[in-house]
């Protein structure tokens, strides 16, 4: 039985659309004054208790890096406990997440990727007005807190079209929890074993895997990944109209590219022509499997955004249920205008949140294997994610089509990671029994 | 939970690379009398999945994979060859050695294995984890030959029965004299 009381609501709780919301990074350099600050903090936390209900639609979240837990003076023997990507953070796997280059972790917007960075306070709210007042309510935990420093903000939202900056509708794929009590947005998708997002409880093998020690600290918690995503959106628009020779061909290119319409309508279910009433259908628009009616992908295209990010039933290598994640993209920036092609220089992009059990099964498995390589599908060699993987121009695209697939070469990288960070969001219960650790 | 030796072993070891190819090269002893089990219990495990051992192996990405008794049943040799990063694939590679079934029927065949984790219905799925890379000893020379994935074999399998069909066909001279198709007409030949 899932103990939803003590689980944060950030973690499974779907988000309210439209919605505001603001990420708040703090450094610890007196672990007493952060543990003065978890105190304050907990009243003012949701837990995961009636999920659907529309009343809890403004909520903060708190989440700690490992240098976080740190700070706060947990004890060698428990900060050992957990596992090794926690421990190194985000920046020390740059390489397997394919932030290289642009995307390197010296490039990155600081304090993300220092061992500054120690808590994570999310406020989201269905406006901005009631975004104020339960962000003040989290500011109250550590303004004038001598030992607790805020060090950054990143403001971010949900739009009523619920767009991201290429122009695509977001945020549609959420597996169902077992026990959680929040339905899936596929009903042809098993709902999943708890302990695949959940610390504690058994997941898709049966078994429970170890947590970090003492057992109030580990169970009902989950590990977070925030990145910072700048989208280059001109670029984007750019290389569609590049490669097509009508406004309708670039459409369909953009959907062959993300597996979807611009309006959430899948190609698996209209292949040919945007269906914006199914794209706004929620009951409808996650409603379909790749192998059976689509297994070489002359529909959905293997190597496309939603594809690879979520194989579902289609043949790959591997086991597909094992690498599932809760996934939740939030825009931050202001759009850039429809039709222009050129470069504001506007920071625009997608604060991009994973949740689930195992960072590294989950999170860093999507990342190498399923966005920036193809062998698990067969593609070509050297193909990523057209979409958001890291290309650097040398790499292309295949859409299959028949007599003849078409090939795109010259993919540049649309996504540039401005930085991010592992965190471990911690139960109620971990929460208090840190904020009264005496060490 | 993985102690810092382990850990350090998991990170250490990664199997030798050729091409696409990973090994695992894995030394363990066996329970005195407990060959013939540890051999059906392998079996049963890798044909939960379907009759066909090949085809679950191919749907992970394994090339070949070997289990040798020697000194008189006593020890046995564990050989995988795969397409894929040997860490990346543990869990999913795991997922098939137990049949997916932890601590039940699937992973019975390690409990022939002196040392198991599993034993006594305990262990958990890192622990069969550390075991493996525990026992792991890497390769002095590894050589694969194949510098494809185990799905892109099968598919230029497909294409060269199409092809021999294609050739097949008294007029395929003809059609494959279109310059656009030269490369396809080099290997026509023979």
């Amino acid at each position: 039985m899932l103990e939803l009381d003590d689980i944060q609501s950030g973690a499974l709780h779907g988000r309210p659309s439209p919605y505001a919301g603001v990420y708040i990074l703090l450094r610890i350099d007196d672990r007493r004054a952060g543990r003065e600050m978890l105190r304050r903090l907990i009243p003012a936390l949701a837990n995961a208790t009636n999920p659907s209900d529309r009343s809890q639609e403004a909520w903060v979240s708190v989440a700690l890096t490992f240098q976080g837990l740190k700070a706060l003076g947990v004890p060698q023997d428990s900060l050992d406990s957990f596992p090794l990507p926690f421990q190194q953070g985000m920046a020390a796997r740059a390489d397997l997440l394919g932030d290289i280059g642009e995307s390197a972790p010296e490039n990155w917007e600081k304090p993300l990727g220092t061992s500054d960075v120690h808590v994570a306070i999310s406020a989201l709210s269905p406006d901005a007005e009631r975004l104020e007042s339960v962000l003040a309510r989290a500011r109250k935990s550590f303004q004038e807190l001598s030992g607790v420093t805020a060090l950054w903000r990143q403001d971010c939202h949900a739009l009523p079209t619920e767009k991201e900056a290429f122009g695509f509708r977001d945020g549609i794929s959420h597996p169902a929890i077992e026990g959680s009590g929040i339905p899936g947005s596929n009903p042809q998708e098993q709902p999943f074993k708890a302990g695949e997002f959940i610390l504690g409880y058994p997941d898709e093998t049966g078994e429970t895997p170890p947590i970090p020690q003492p057992e109030v600290l580990g169970r009902n918690g989950t590990y977070i990944v925030f990145r910072k995503l700048h989208q280059r959106v001109a670029a984007f628009r750019q290389y569609l109209q590049a490669n097509s020779t009508s406004p309708e061909a670039e459409e369909l290119l953009g959907a062959k590219m993300m597996g979807r319409w611009q309006s959430g309508a899948p190609l698996a279910l209209c292949p040919f022509h945007d269906e914006p009433e199914l794209g706004a259908d929620p009951q409808r628009r996650n409603n379909f499997l790749f192998e059976g009616d689509d297994p070489k992908g002359f529909k959905t295209p293997p190597g496309s955004h939603i594809r690879r990010m979520n194989p579902r039933d289609a043949q790959i290598s591997g086991f597909a249920r094992r690498h599932r994640m809760i996934r939740r993209g939030t825009s931050y920036g202001p759009l850039l205008p429809p039709g222009v092609l050129e470069d504001d220089g506007t920071e625009r992009g997608l604060a991009f949140v994973f949740a689930g059990a195992d960072l590294e099964r989950q999170f860093e498995f999507v990342q190498s294997e399923w966005m920036n390589k193809s062998q698990f599908f067969d593609g070509p060699a050297g193909d990523k994610d057209p979409i958001a993987g890291a290309n650097d121009s040398s790499d292309g695209f295949t859409i299959p089509q028949q007599p003849i697939r078409r090939r795109l070469q010259g993919l540049p990288a649309f996504v540039v990671t401005r930085g991010g960070e592992y965190f471990f969001a911690p139960g109620l219960s971990a929460l208090s029994w840190l904020a009264a650790l005496d060490t | 939970m993985a102690t810092e030796e382990q850990i350090a072993a998991r990170v250490k070891r990664k199997g030798l690379k050729s091409g696409l190819s990973t090994e695992y090269t894995g030394f363990f002893k066996i329970k005195p009398g407990h060959a013939k089990q540890l051999i059906e219990g392998v079996m049963a495990a890798l044909t939960s999945r379907g009759p066909d051992v090949r085809v679950s192996y191919a749907a992970i990405g394994v090339y070949d994979a070997k289990y040798v008794l020697f000194d008189n049943d006593t020890r046995l040799l564990l050989h995988i060859a795969f397409n894929n990063d040997f860490d990346t694939y543990f869990d999913d590679a795991l997922m098939l050695l137990s049949g997916g079934n932890l601590g039940k029927t699937g992973a019975s065949w390690i409990n022939n294995l002196e040392g198991s984790p599993l034993e006594g219905g305990k262990g958990t799925w890192e622990d069969l984890k550390n075991f493996m890379v525990l026992h792991q000893v890497d390769a002095s020379i590894y050589a694969n030959t194949t510098d494809a994935t185990v799905k892109g074999v099968q598919k230029a399998l497909r294409l060269q029965k199409a092809f021999q069909q294609v050739l097949d066909n008294p007029a395929a001279a003809q059609a494959l004299s279109n310059p656009v198709l030269k490369p396809l007409l080099d290997e026509a030949a023979s």
